[in-house]
């Protein structure tokens, strides 16, 4: 007899269960992971497949003409995708403001004044309250003779604005102590003869004075309808330790609110509205009170209209359903802040935004599983068949974890969606499908830290943070300590950094505090797996009541981060569940559930011949 | 030992071989780029080679980092690393490079993140901070290492 595979094509990953079958005996003889390739369901996936069977053949020293039988998931017909709403932004018209970081900002204090150029500085009437704005074709020493001299004349040079890196050399080099802001790269668009205020905190504090819009109010003289408008420029400036804030005539800052658009939800309650801006918890509560979902629709022509029909569109290209006919049966919700560029800042000023971090997973009746493995079977000398319902087989699988026992519920957290089943002893199954899962951990991770590149977010959320404090030692994010015996590279000093596999680092370019960085990765796992997990045991759960499960086993690729397990044993150990993450076969973790189980359930059905194949 | 270097302020150390042009320019770009980061330097002049030069200072310093400088090629070495070669080394275009270089040392002194490029439009261009990367000789030693283990040598 021939050899047997089990193959789980997920959103993420191909995995394969090798096994040699003895009359009743199940010999396992390996397993292999790869990325999956295409979108799961579709023909393309043949290729990973394939490299799949062919790394697990090579690995137990078999080949691919041993290969008797191919058993293929009924994949659970689920696509998830996520976006992320910004819902608020903050927009300068007439640049109004200067409000950045630089490492290194010159002198101290406050400072008003009309704002002139350092060239000009020399043509100032005695007298007159200036801040010098020095374009970087000045050197410092140049800068200082020149504000020195002005300084001696009489003219009350109350504070400066730089382009280069210079603050510092410049303030030690004055007659008089003046707060000066520096690496305000675009310069030249700071309006001339304009009232402006400059101020420099002291290290380790923030500005005051521009922060508070009664401060920024007191210095150009508002009125109390003036002063409402300044609100968004005082909260943009908030935690700085250096800003500029320049009063123009036409100027106008405001904060405006963006139309992210209504959702519609149908379902047991009809049809409920909620406007996406009033953020995550009124949109779940909808959800909540609509369950069983019909539907999800997004207002047309608005973001969120968008992103609901474009996966509408991706599930009806992939199962060939007229697209009226996809539904989407399930949306988590996540608030999230959005660090957003200030439109119309001049020195790369950032804003936080308040945004909605949203995913939703679409049902369809199946996925085309038999297309597939028509395709696969031109491709292998074996036969191939579709078996076994994903969650059935989840179970199967992950009941080989030591330990276990039926009834068992399983967690499978995924990359796009979190699946719940529960077994009972009788064999019957409970099932859900919840939309939100890993990808949507990255999605939040790169938004709240402003990373543009899913790789590093990606990153983030898979590996432990540190901070290299020497060349020769690392401090973790539990406050211990690593030491290395070769000096750590010259691009990692001072930095955050990964510790990623086999001791390897790497360098995070991100300035924020190793504290901020953890606290949104640990918040984004805890939003989208333990508020999944809940809301999907509720789900599945005899009597809806968590509390009356045993055991629940976590698998999915995502069941191997380092802190979700815990995470999600903890808050289920208050409802008095044991939950762990699962040892398929004892030796594979929370990886293969559904290729172990598909194998397991084929020779089950050989050893009683009713496959039809032998 | 060394004049200029106060055994007792803490400070960057800077040796100079005395061979240099512009010694005031170079000591001047150093100064400030310590200047701005805000950590004193104090400095002297030596005969010898920049990865010499920078060890021997960077023992004389308080805060344990040293610059060489030897007309041609910069080092900051750490006195931790005592016996082994410069934690950073290179070759100098112009002044800019040198206030680079000593930003770096006072970023080094403070524990925060270097400046990993020559900053550019004011003198030191950008295709030479690369170059300096490339000389790096750190980096040079990690990828021999992991040639040689991956040709079994080692």
């Amino acid at each position: 007899m021939g050899l047997l595979a089990g193959v789980d094509v997920g959103n993420a990953t191909t995995e394969v269960a090798l096994a040699e079958v003895k009359g009743t005996e199940v010999h396992f003889l390996g397993s292999a992971l790869v990325s999956t390739t295409g979108i799961k369901g579709t023909p393309q996936n043949v290729r990973g497949i394939v490299l799949a069977l062919s790394r697990a053949l090579e690995r137990a020293r078999r080949s691919l003409d041993e290969l008797g039988l191919i058993c293929l998931n009924e994949a659970a017909p689920v696509i998830g995708d996520v976006a992320m709403e910004a819902v608020t932004e903050t927009v300068v018209t007439e640049s109004t403001m200067i409000g950045h970081n630089p490492s290194t900002p010159g002198g101290l204090g406050v400072g008003v004044g009309r704002t002139v150029l350092l060239g000009d500085l020399p043509f100032v009437p005695q007298g007159a309250e200036v801040i010098a704005v020095v374009p970087s074709s000045f050197d410092y020493e140049e800068a200082s003779s020149v504000i020195n001299e002005a300084i001696s004349r009489g003219v009350e040079v109350k504070g400066a604005i730089c382009q280069g890196d210079d603050g510092v050399l410049i303030a030690n080099r004055l007659s008089r102590k003046i707060p000066i802001v520096d690496e305000v790269a675009m310069i030249d668009r700071v309006p001339l003869g304009m009232l402006a205020c400059v101020e420099v905190a002291p290290p380790g504090r923030s500005v005051e004075v521009l922060s508070n819009p009664y401060g920024i109010a007191s210095v150009f003289g508002l009125s109390p309808q003036e002063t409402r408008y300044v609100v968004p420029v005082a909260k943009a400036l908030i935690g700085n330790r250096s800003a500029v804030v320049v009063r123009t005539p036409a100027g106008e800052v405001k904060e405006r609110r963006i139309p992210a658009g209504e959702i519609y939800v149908e379902g047991a309650s009809g049809r409920l509205t909620c406007r996406v801006e009033e953020g995550a918890s009124a949109i779940m509560e909808l959800v909540r009170r609509s369950f069983p979902i019909r539907d999800v629709f997004g207002q047309p022509g608005t973001n969120v209209g968008g992103m609901m029909e474009r996966v509408r569109r991706t599930m009806s290209d992939l199962t060939g359903l007229p697209i009226n006919e996809v539904h989407i049966k399930d949306m988590l919700a996540v608030d999230v802040l959005v660090p957003q560029r200030v439109v119309g800042g001049i020195a790369g000023e950032m804003s936080l935004e308040s945004g909605v971090a949203l995913a939703v997973m679409v049902e369809a009746s199946r996925i085309p599983m038999e297309m597939l493995a028509k395709v696969l079977k031109e491709e292998v000398p074996a036969e191939v068949l579709v078996e076994g319902v994903e969650a059935h087989m989840a179970v199967l699988g992950a009941l080989t974890t030591p330990g276990t026992a039926l009834p068992l519920a399983i967690l499978d957290l995924g990359a796009g969606s979190t699946d719940a089943s529960f077994m009972r002893e009788d064999g019957s199954v409970e099932l859900i499908h919840m939309a939100g899962a890993g990808d949507m951990v990255n999605m939040i991770i790169a938004s709240e830290l402003g990373i543009e590149d899913p790789m590093v977010a990606e990153r983030i959320k898979r590996y432990p943070l540190c901070k290299v404090e020497s060349p020769f030692h690392v401090r973790q994010e539990d406050g211990k300590v690593t030491f290395f015996e070769d000096p750590l590279e010259p691009r990692l000093f001072g930095r955050l950094a990964l510790m990623a596999d086999e001791g390897d680092l790497i360098p995070l370019e991100l300035d924020l505090p190793m504290e901020r960085v953890r606290e949104v990765r640990r918040r984004a796992k805890r939003e989208v797996f333990v508020t999944n997990c809940l809301r999907a045991l509720e789900r599945v759960s005899p009597a809806g009541n968590v509390r009356m499960l045993d055991h629940v086993v976590l698998v999915g690729g995502s069941a191997l981060d380092f802190e979700v397990p815990n995470m999600i044993t903890e808050v289920l150990a208050r409802h008095g569940v044991v939950a762990g993450r699962g040892n398929i076969r004892g030796v594979e973790g929370p990886r293969n559930a559904v290729a172990t189980g598909l194998v397991l359930s084929a020779a089950r059905k050989l050893a009683g011949r009713d496959l039809g194949w032998s | 030992m060394l004049r200029g270097i106060s055994s007792d302020r803490p400070s960057i150390a800077l040796l100079v071989d005395p061979g240099v042009r512009d010694l005031e320019g170079v000591v001047r770009a150093v100064g400030a780029g310590c200047e701005e980061e805000g950590v004193p330097l104090s400095w002297d002049l030596r005969s010898g080679r920049a990865a010499e030069l920078a060890g021997l200072a960077s023992e004389a310093s308080r805060l344990g980092v040293g610059v060489g400088f030897d007309g041609a090629g910069w080092a900051i070495a750490l006195s931790s690393m005592k016996g082994r070669p410069p934690y950073m080394a290179g070759t100098v275009g112009g002044c800019a490079d040198l206030r680079w270089v000593g930003q770096n040392a006072a970023r080094l002194a403070k524990g925060v993140p270097l400046v990993l490029r020559a900053p550019t439009g004011s003198g030191g261009g950008g295709g030479r901070a690369e170059g300096i990367l490339e000389l790096d000789p750190s980096l040079v030693r990690t990828i021999v290492a992991e040639v040689l283990k991956a040709m079994g040598l080692r």
